[in-house]
C-alpha cells in the first residue's frame, strides 16, 4: 500500500477518537445518572 | 424504568448500527475498494474525510436550529439539544481537519497551508469551541442560553463560507467531492455513501447521549443550587 502510514494514521485517529469521545460521553452519563434523582431522568 | 446510564432501547439499535456499519466500512475502503489512479492508497482516506466534514456540517446545522428554536420557545429541550450537537459537532471539525492535514501531506506535500477552505474551516472549529465556553461562563440558565444562542447563530454563518470557500477563492482543496457533476464513480462511489451514512448513525448515537448527559448536567447543577438555598435559609433561622 503506498502511503500505507497517512491512511492508518488517518483511520486511527477517526476511531481513536470517536471511541475515547464515545467511552467518556458514557462514563459522564453513568457518573451524572447516580446522582440526579430517578424522576428527573426520564428520557424524552 | 430510570436507568443509571443513558442508554435506552434506541441508543442501543443506534449502537449496534454504528459498529457494524464501521465493520464494513473499514472491510470496504481499505480491502474491497481499489487505489485511485493519480493519488494511489491516499485517497482511501476520503472514505473518513468527507463523512467526518458532512457529520460537522449536520451537527452545528442542529445547533443552528436548536437556537432559534429556543430564542423562540425558551425550551430548555431545544438549548440541550443545541448544546448536546455543538460538542459532537467539535469533535467532528477537530477530526476534519486533522484527516485533511494527514491527505494534505502525501498529496501537497504539506500538512498544513493557508488556503481558503483549511482556514475558514478552522476558523469555525474555534468559534465552536468559544460557543462551548460561552456555555461554561457563570450565569443564570436562561443569560448562559441567550448568550449561547446567539453566538452559535453568528458561527453559523461560517459553515456555508467553509463550504462554498473552494469556489470562491483559488483554492488546493478540491471542489466538493459530492455533486452532480461528481467525477467518482463505482466501488468507491459506493463505499463513500456508506461511509457517510454509517458515520451520520454514529453522529445520531453520540448526540442522543451526549443530549442525555447535558441533560443530566443541568439537573445536577439546577438541585445543587436547591440544596445550597435549603442550606442558607437553614442557616438564617437558625
Amino acid at each position: 500500500m503506498t502511503n500505507g502510514g497517512y491512511v492508518l494514521g488517518g483511520y486511527l485517529v477517526v476511531f481513536g477518537t470517536l471511541i475515547a469521545y464515545a467511552v467518556r460521553t458514557l462514563v459522564r452519563g453513568r457518573s451524572l445518572s447516580k446522582q440526579v434523582p430517578p424522576e428527573d431522568r426520564r428520557w424524552m | 424504568m430510570h436507568p443509571e446510564h443513558t442508554g435506552s432501547r434506541t441508543t442501543r439499535v443506534l449502537g449496534a448500527l454504528t459498529l457494524a456499519g464501521f465493520a464494513a466500512v473499514l472491510l470496504l475502503a481499505l480491502v474491497v475498494s481499489p487505489p485511485d489512479q493519480v493519488q494511489g492508497d491516499a485517497a482511501r482516506l476520503i472514505y473518513v474525510h468527507v463523512p467526518v466534514a458532512i457529520v460537522m456540517n449536520l451537527a452545528f446545522a442542529v445547533t443552528a436550529a436548536g437556537s432559534v428554536m429556543w430564542l423562540w420557545k425558551k425550551s430548555r429541550w431545544w438549548d440541550t439539544a443545541a448544546a448536546a450537537a455543538a460538542e459532537v459537532g467539535v469533535v467532528f471539525t477537530g477530526l476534519t481537519l486533522l484527516t485533511g492535514m494527514i491527505w494534505g501531506r502525501p498529496t501537497w506535500g504539506v500538512y498544513w497551508t493557508w488556503d481558503a477552505r483549511l482556514t475558514s474551516s478552522l476558523l469555525l472549529f474555534l468559534m465552536y469551541v468559544g460557543y462551548l465556553v460561552v456555555r461554561r461562563l457563570p450565569a443564570d440558565m436562561e443569560v448562559r442560553n441567550r448568550r449561547a444562542a446567539f453566538v452559535a447563530l453568528l458561527a453559523f454563518i461560517d459553515v456555508p463560507i467553509v463550504y462554498f470557500s473552494v469556489e470562491w477563492w483559488r483554492s488546493l482543496h478540491q471542489t466538493a467531492t459530492l455533486s452532480l457533476n461528481t467525477t467518482i464513480s463505482g466501488t468507491m462511489l459506493f463505499t463513500l455513501c456508506v461511509s457517510i451514512v454509517v458515520f451520520i448513525t454514529c453522529f445520531l448515537w453520540l448526540l442522543v447521549h451526549r443530549f442525555r448527559v447535558a441533560w443530566l448536567e443541568d439537573e445536577a447543577e439546577l438541585s445543587g443550587l436547591a440544596a445550597a438555598i435549603d442550606e442558607r435559609r437553614a442557616e438564617a433561622y437558625a
